[in-house]
């Protein structure tokens, strides 16, 4: 470079990041003096707006972080620990006083009993009696309550047995009622079934007959007609004229021929 | 809320406050990342990594008014031991004749709509910038896209701020 801005320089005033004040004016008065400076800046500016036209683009990661497991480490040892290990060494403390007092308690002929003193002796201080209510149990009594409990449970499942067969029962009786309901409402509904195929059938029974005698009625109406008129026309002395009135299928209908007259 | 509020009630136990951080910065840091590896799937996987990292270290976090610097710095430490900082072909290979790399990118020859001119442009400014030595290139993406100041880049970067400057 022949002025002597130097390149650190142009970068802050081309990003106007960490001049001072003043020296932006300053460097602004030189650049457009210095030909060699603004051809720097020119094409420095160039570059950026070029690498500007690469537009941002949108992540999709949907990162998620999770709470911690919570630790079994309670609060005050992890916040306070100084706390924390005081309590502890007192506790110890007063359970090793404890222990060397020889306190103790016991529970002995329906009677607590409360003891303190030093190792090797013993000391009651407390006695108190023990309510009646919670006097040690005997074995009569226990035998006769474990059989009460055992009459009181084997009442109770007679009892469930009797409402369980109770209700089976009228389940039952439920289910052959709704089955002969049901049966009566098929039987009925065949019968209708059964009357309206008879019906069909009489229709088409009556139908048949009604066909059958207008057919006879029609070939008596043709014989007759066939009659009257070989009869009208002697000319045709010997004429076998077979009237072939067989019907569709029946192959035991023979041929009609007309008898001339004498 | 600001980057430092979030810090500091992630750093008192509440994770939510760091899922608030990671909405904010995915963005910044996944474009950085896209455009210093120049590979849109390096960039998501190496994303995730650089936000994990980032989840591990954060307690031990002194100064969060650093911490967009810090961001960067864990982001850019992925990417190179990650090693998928790649280098393409030279954009002058794609020049004909007296054409330079910028008249290449307004040539609408090679891109005739739009859409496919906005990918070439990312294509080739993408390559323009993989030819460019590592700790250049990382300069100017944080400079040029990420507007990061000197002052940070050079923390990021741990050298020394008129380094940066030179190496624009």
């Amino acid at each position: 470079m022949i002025c002597n801005v130097t390149r650190e320089q142009l970068m802050d005033y081309l990003y106007d990041d960490g001049l001072e004040v003043g020296e932006r004016d300053k460097l602004t008065a030189h650049i457009t003096g210095c030909p060699t400076c603004t051809k720097i800046v020119a094409d420095l500016t160039a570059v950026s707006h070029m690498l500007r036209a690469w537009p941002d683009e949108t992540p999709h990661l949907q990162m998620v972080f999770v709470e911690d497991r919570q630790s079994f480490v309670p609060d005050i040892i992890r916040h306070h620990p100084w706390r924390w290990a005081a309590g502890a060494a007192a506790t110890i403390a007063a359970i090793l006083v404890l222990s060397f007092l020889n306190v103790g308690f016991a529970y002995q002929n329906g009677m607590f009993h409360a003891s303190v003193g030093f190792r090797g002796e013993q000391t009651d201080v407390v006695e108190s009696q023990v309510d009646d209510r919670e006097r040690p149990v005997t074995f009569d009594e226990l035998v006769a309550a474990h059989q009460q409990v055992l009459t009181t449970t084997q009442q109770m499942i007679e009892t469930s047995e009797s409402r369980q067969r109770s209700d089976v029962n009228v389940a039952l009786m439920r289910l052959v009622r709704d089955l002969t309901e049901q049966r009566q409402n098929d039987l009925q509904q065949v019968g209708m079934g059964l009357q309206a195929v008879y019906s069909v059938s009489q229709q088409q029974d009556d139908l048949v007959r009604s066909l059958t005698e207008q057919r006879q009625e029609d070939l008596q109406r043709l014989r007759r007609d066939m009659q009257m008129i070989y009869n009208q026309v002697p000319h045709l002395p010997n004429m076998q004229t077979p009237f072939l009135l067989r019907e569709r299928g029946d192959s035991s209908a023979t041929p009609v021929l007309p008898v001339r007259n004498p | 809320m600001t980057d430092a509020e979030w810090i500091a009630q992630f750093q008192a136990g509440k994770t939510a406050a760091y899922n608030a951080l990671v909405q904010r910065w995915q963005g910044p840091i996944y474009n950085f990342i896209c455009r210093y590896t120049g590979n849109r799937e390096d960039a998501r996987d190496l994303c995730q990594q650089t936000f994990i990292r980032v989840y591990r270290s954060l307690k031990q976090l002194r100064d969060p008014d650093k911490f967009a610097s810090w961001l960067y710095q864990i982001a850019h430490n992925t990417c190179r031991d990650a090693g998928r900082a790649r280098r393409l072909m030279s954009l002058d290979m794609l020049c004909e004749n007296d054409q330079t790399p910028a008249d290449l990118l307004l040539d609408p020859r090679v891109y005739p709509d739009a859409m496919a001119h906005d990918q070439g442009v990312r294509d080739l400014l993408n390559r323009a910038l993989q030819t460019l030595p590592e700790e250049q290139r990382v300069v100017i993406v944080m400079k040029e896209y990420q507007g990061l100041k000197f002052a940070e880049i050079a923390e990021a970067l741990d050298m020394p701020i008129n380094t940066i400057k030179s190496r624009m």
